[in-house]
C-alpha cells in the first residue's frame, strides 16, 4: 500500500520527509510512532485491521493538568471506594468504534493495579477500577492520552449526543417507510400486472422501484451495513452480518435483473426487510430511553451552584464541587437542594419526587437531613452541609446507575453468543440451500436463498432479553427501585425466602411508645405528667411523651444523672426514670417508670417505631409464597417482640455479620434462594453474600453498598411490588427467548424447501422482533394491573 | 399508461417533499421531547423577578 509511505501509519496525517519511520511505516510526529510501537508490543496489533477511522492524533497532556486528576479533593468528588479501590466513570473523547474500545480496554488492563476497564463503544463511556495505592489515575489518564484519546468527566454533552442519536434514527425510519411505500406500490405493480405489462412499461416500473429502494437500502440500512463491515473485519459474525448480507444480496440480485431484464426483482423485500427492522430497533431503543430517562433524571437533579451564606450573611453562588460539609446554604423557593445537609431553617416541605418516586410532598422538621436533588416547595430554605457534593445521595445514586447500565444480563450475554453461532451456520445453510436449488430448480435458487437468510435472522432471538430488562428498568425506577445488577432481576425472580435485618430495616432506630401499664390515676394523666417532665431534657427518650404534652407545668425540675428526672406537676412530686429511682423498689428495670418516689403511678416501654410499609411488605411477601425471617444483632427479647407484632416466625437474635452470611449460606445449601434486605452498611457482606442484596438508601451507606438492588424510597411497602415484577419480567423473559427460539426453527425448513417467498419470509422475521419487543414493553405498566 | 408519465413523477415529488419536511422537523429538535411540551401549558409561568417600585 503505497498511502502507508505519504501518510502516518497511525492517525493517517500527512508524513513530511524528516518525520520518523519505522520500517515501512511513516509516521507523522514520535508521539504516533510511540504510539504505534506501544500497540505492536503490547500484541494489540489487532486493532489496526479492526478500526473503522484513522486513530486520533496523540496529545500529550501538560504535567500540570495531569495532577489534577490525582488531587484528593478531585478523587473525593468523582470516584467512589470500594475495598481499597476508587470506581469512576468517564466519558472518553475519539473512541469512534468498536476496535477503539477494545484498544483502550486492553491497554488499561495492562496497567498494574487496574482492577476492571470497560468502555460502552456507543456512548463512549469508560467505567474504571482501580488501586490508586498501586498506579496513580494521571498514569492512566496519561496512557490514553498517549494512544490519542483524551479523557473527561462525564458532562450535559452526552445528552446532546443522544438527541442527535434519535434524530438520526427518526430520519432514517422516515426515509425507510416513505421509500418502502413506494417500492412496494410499484412492486405491487409487477406482481399483479405481470401479464398486461409491455415490457417496456415492466423496465420503467423496476427503474422506478430500484430508485427508490436504493436510499432506502444504503440511507436507511447504513446501520446494518456498517455494523456487518466492522463484525467482518472483527471476525465476530452477528445479526447485522446477516441483515446487510439479505439486504445487499436482494438489492444486488434485483439490480441485476433490471439491468439484464431477468425474470424477477425483490427490491420489495430488501426494503421491506430494513424498515421493519429499524422499527423494531426504534422502539427498543425508546423503550431503553424511556428507563435510563429515569437515571438521568437523577444525575441531572443535583443543581451546578449553590448559595452560599457567608459569616455576614451575604450570599454568593459557588460551584457545588465547592461546598464543604458545614457551610451554610440557601435553597430558593422552587429550587433543589446542592448537597445533602440539616435543615437549619424551620420545617419545610420538600418534594422527594426525584430519589424516591414518591410524589407526596414530605414535611423535614428542623435539624433532619434533607437530600440533595429534593426541591423545596413553598418557601426558601436554609441548611447546613453535611456531606459534599459527589458524596451526596443521589449523586452517589446516579453514580450507580450509570455503572449497572453499563452491564449486561448473563442471559443476553449467552443469547448474544448463540445467535453469533447461529448466524455462522446460517450463512451456510443459506450458501448449500443456494447450491441445491441452482442444481435442482436454478429460477428457485436465489428467491430460496433470500428467504432463508432472511427468515432466519436471530433478530428477536438478541432482542428478546435486551428489551425486556430495559423495559422493565421503567418499572422498577416507578418502585424507587434501582437495580444495579441486571442479573438480579433473575435472582429477585428465584428468590424463595427473604431475610430482613431488623434495626434500620424494618425500624427505622427511633423509639416510639409501645406499652403503658397505669397502676394510680387515669392514663391521659400520667401520660401528660412524664410529657411536663421529660420536656426540657435532651434525652432520646424523652422524645417519647412529647405527642401527650398537654401544657401543663413542671416545676421545680431536676436531672439525676443514670436515675431519672423529679419536679413537682400540679403541686405533687413526680419521679420519671429508673425503677428504684422513680418509685423506690429496686428490681426489674425494663421500660420507663413514673412514681413518687415511693409508689409506682405509670410504667411505659418503648419499642423501635417500624419502617413505614413494613407491614404490607411483609404481609405481601407472605402471600406471595416466600418465607421470612428475621436476622438480627439486637437481643432476643428485642427481636423477638418485633418478630411476633410482624408475624414473622422464624428469627435469630445477637446474630454477628458473620454468623448472618453463614445463615444465609446455610439455608443456600439447602437448596434455597435467598434475598437479603438490609441497610447497607453493617451488612454489607451479608448483602453480597444473598442470592440478592436488597439495600435500604440512605446516604455515605451507598457508597459501599454491596446490594444488587438499592431501594430510593424510604418505605418498604413496595417490596412485594418489586418481587411481582422480577417475576414478570423473568416470565416475559422466558416466552420471548421461546418464541424467537420456535420461529427461527420452524421458519428454516419452510424458507430452505422454497415455500415461503422473499419478501414474506422478511416480514414474518420483522414481525417476530416486533412481537419480542412489543411483549417486553408490557413490563412497563406497573405491576398488579392485569396484563 | 400515459398518464403515468405524469403521475410518477408527482408522486416521487410529493415523497421527496415528504422526506425533506420530516428531516426539517427533525432537525428542528420537534421530535427530541414528545412528552413535556404537552404538559407546558398547564404549568405556571417562571416566577419573574419583580420590577423594583419606580
Amino acid at each position: 500500500m503505497d498511502s502507508t509511505l505519504d501518510r502516518c501509519f497511525h492517525c493517517g496525517e500527512p508524513a513530511g520527509a524528516g518525520a520518523p519511520r519505522t520500517g515501512d511505516r511513516a509516521f507523522c510526529c514520535s508521539g504516533c510512532e510511540a504510539a504505534a510501537a506501544w500497540i505492536e508490543s503490547a500484541g494489540l496489533a489487532g486493532y489496526y485491521r479492526a478500526r473503522r477511522t484513522a486513530a486520533p492524533l496523540p496529545e500529550p497532556p501538560a504535567a500540570a493538568a495531569l495532577a489534577r486528576w490525582d488531587e484528593p479533593a478531585f478523587l473525593d468528588a468523582h470516584a467512589r471506594a470500594e475495598d481499597g479501590q476508587l470506581a469512576a466513570t468517564f466519558v472518553v473523547e475519539g473512541v469512534r468504534c468498536a476496535a477503539c474500545a477494545w484498544l483502550i480496554e486492553r491497554a488499561l488492563a495492562r496497567e498494574p493495579g487496574v482492577a476492571t476497564a470497560t468502555v460502552n463503544a456507543a456512548t463512549s463511556r469508560l467505567a474504571l477500577r482501580w488501586d490508586p495505592a498501586l498506579v496513580p489515575l494521571s498514569q492512566l489518564v496519561a496512557r490514553l492520552a498517549g494512544l490519542g484519546y483524551r479523557v473527561h468527566l462525564p458532562s450535559r454533552e452526552d445528552a446532546r449526543a443522544a438527541a442527535l442519536e434519535r434524530r438520526d434514527s427518526l430520519k432514517r425510519l422516515a426515509v425507510a417507510g416513505l421509500g418502502a411505500m413506494q417500492a412496494m406500490m410499484f412492486s405491487e405493480a409487477l406482481y399483479f400486472g405481470t401479464d398486461e405489462l409491455s415490457p417496456a412499461t415492466r423496465d420503467f416500473f423496476r427503474w422506478l422501484t430500484l430508485l427508490v429502494s436504493t436510499p432506502v437500502v444504503f440511507y436507511a440500512g447504513a446501520p446494518f451495513l456498517r455494523g456487518a463491515m466492522m463484525q467482518l473485519r472483527l471476525r465476530a459474525p452477528g445479526m447485522d452480518l446477516l441483515v446487510g448480507a439479505s439486504v445487499l444480496l436482494a438489492w444486488g440480485a434485483s439490480l441485476a435483473a433490471t439491468l439484464l431484464r431477468a425474470e424477477a426483482v425483490y427490491f420489495d423485500a430488501a426494503v421491506m426487510f430494513v424498515f421493519f427492522l429499524l422499527a423494531a430497533r426504534h422502539i427498543e431503543s425508546e423503550a431503553r430511553r424511556r428507563a435510563t430517562a429515569a437515571l438521568e433524571v437523577l444525575a441531572r437533579a443535583q443543581p451546578a451552584t449553590a448559595l452560599r451564606v457567608g459569616a455576614d450573611g451575604a450570599e454568593s453562588a459557588v460551584a457545588v464541587e465547592a461546598v464543604e460539609p458545614g457551610d451554610r446554604l440557601r435553597v430558593r423557593a422552587g429550587e433543589a437542594v446542592p448537597v445533602d445537609g440539616r435543615l437549619e431553617s424551620e420545617a419545610a416541605e420538600l418534594d422527594e419526587s426525584v430519589l424516591t418516586g414518591e410524589s407526596q410532598a414530605v414535611m423535614h422538621a428542623s435539624g433532619e437531613l434533607v437530600l440533595a436533588g429534593s426541591v423545596a416547595l413553598s418557601r426558601p430554605v436554609q441548611i447546613v452541609a453535611d456531606r459534599r457534593a459527589g458524596q451526596s445521595t443521589v449523586a452517589l445514586l446516579a453514580e450507580l446507575a450509570a455503572r449497572a447500565s453499563a452491564s449486561r444480563p448473563r442471559a443476553a450475554r449467552l443469547a448474544d453468543r448463540v445467535a453469533g453461532r447461529f448466524v455462522v451456520a446460517m450463512l451456510f445453510a443459506a450458501a448449500a440451500v443456494g447450491v441445491f436449488w441452482a442444481g435442482v430448480d436454478a429460477p428457485r435458487a436465489l428467491p430460496a436463498t433470500l428467504a432463508v437468510l432472511a427468515a432466519t435472522c436471530p433478530c428477536a432471538l438478541a432482542l428478546a432479553v435486551p428489551a425486556a430488562i430495559a423495559s422493565a428498568q421503567a418499572a422498577f425506577a416507578r418502585l424507587g427501585a434501582l437495580v444495579l445488577d441486571p442479573d438480579a432481576v433473575e435472582s429477585l425472580a428465584r428468590a424463595d425466602t427473604v431475610l430482613f435485618d431488623k434495626t434500620g430495616t424494618l425500624t427505622t432506630g427511633r423509639p416510639q411508645l409501645d406499652e403503658l401499664q397505669v397502676f394510680a390515676g387515669s392514663r391521659d394523666e400520667a401520660l401528660a405528667a412524664a410529657a411536663a417532665l421529660e420536656r426540657g431534657v435532651h434525652h432520646p427518650l424523652s422524645a417519647l411523651f412529647r405527642p401527650y404534652d398537654d401544657g401543663r407545668i413542671a416545676s421545680a425540675v431536676e436531672c439525676f444523672a443514670g436515675a431519672g428526672v423529679e419536679g413537682l406537676v400540679g403541686g405533687e412530686r413526680r419521679r420519671i426514670g429508673k425503677r428504684a429511682f422513680a418509685t423506690g423498689v429496686a428490681g426489674d428495670d425494663d421500660g420507663i417508670w413514673l412514681g413518687d418516689g415511693a409508689r409506682a403511678i405509670a410504667r411505659f416501654a418503648s419499642a423501635e417505631a417500624l419502617r413505614p410499609g413494613a407491614g404490607e411488605a411483609v404481609a405481601g411477601l407472605t402471600a406471595q409464597g416466600l418465607r421470612l425471617a428475621l436476622l438480627s444483632g439486637d437481643s432476643a427479647p428485642r427481636v423477638a417482640a418485633l418478630a411476633a407484632r410482624l408475624g414473622i416466625g422464624d428469627w435469630r437474635g445477637r446474630a454477628t455479620p458473620a454468623e448472618k452470611l453463614a445463615r444465609i449460606r446455610e439455608l443456600q445449601s439447602g437448596g434455597r434462594r435467598v434475598a437479603m434486605v438490609g441497610d447497607g452498611v453493617n451488612d454489607a457482606a451479608v448483602l453480597a453474600g444473598a442470592d440478592a442484596g436488597i439495600a435500604i438508601a440512605e446516604g455515605a451507606a451507598l457508597a459501599q453498598s454491596r446490594a444488587s438492588v438499592v431501594l430510593a424510597s424510604p418505605g418498604l411497602g413496595r417490596l412485594p411490588a418489586l418481587f411481582a415484577t422480577a417475576r414478570r419480567t423473568r416470565r416475559v423473559m422466558r416466552q420471548n427467548l421461546a418464541w424467537a427460539a420456535a420461529y427461527n426453527l420452524a421458519a428454516l425448513p419452510l424458507a430452505a424447501a422454497g415455500l415461503v417467498p422473499p419478501w414474506a419470509a422478511a416480514l414474518g422475521m420483522t414481525a417476530s422482533s416486533l412481537l419480542v419487543t412489543l411483549n417486553a414493553l408490557r413490563l412497563a405498566r406497573p405491576a398488579g394491573v392485569p396484563a | 399508461m400515459s398518464m403515468l408519465i405524469w403521475l410518477v413523477p408527482v408522486t416521487l415529488l410529493l415523497v421527496g417533499c415528504a422526506v425533506w419536511a420530516f428531516f426539517w422537523a427533525a432537525d428542528g429538535g420537534q421530535f427530541d421531547d414528545l412528552d413535556s411540551p404537552a404538559l407546558a401549558p398547564l404549568l405556571d409561568d417562571a416566577p419573574e423577578d419583580a420590577e423594583p417600585p419606580a
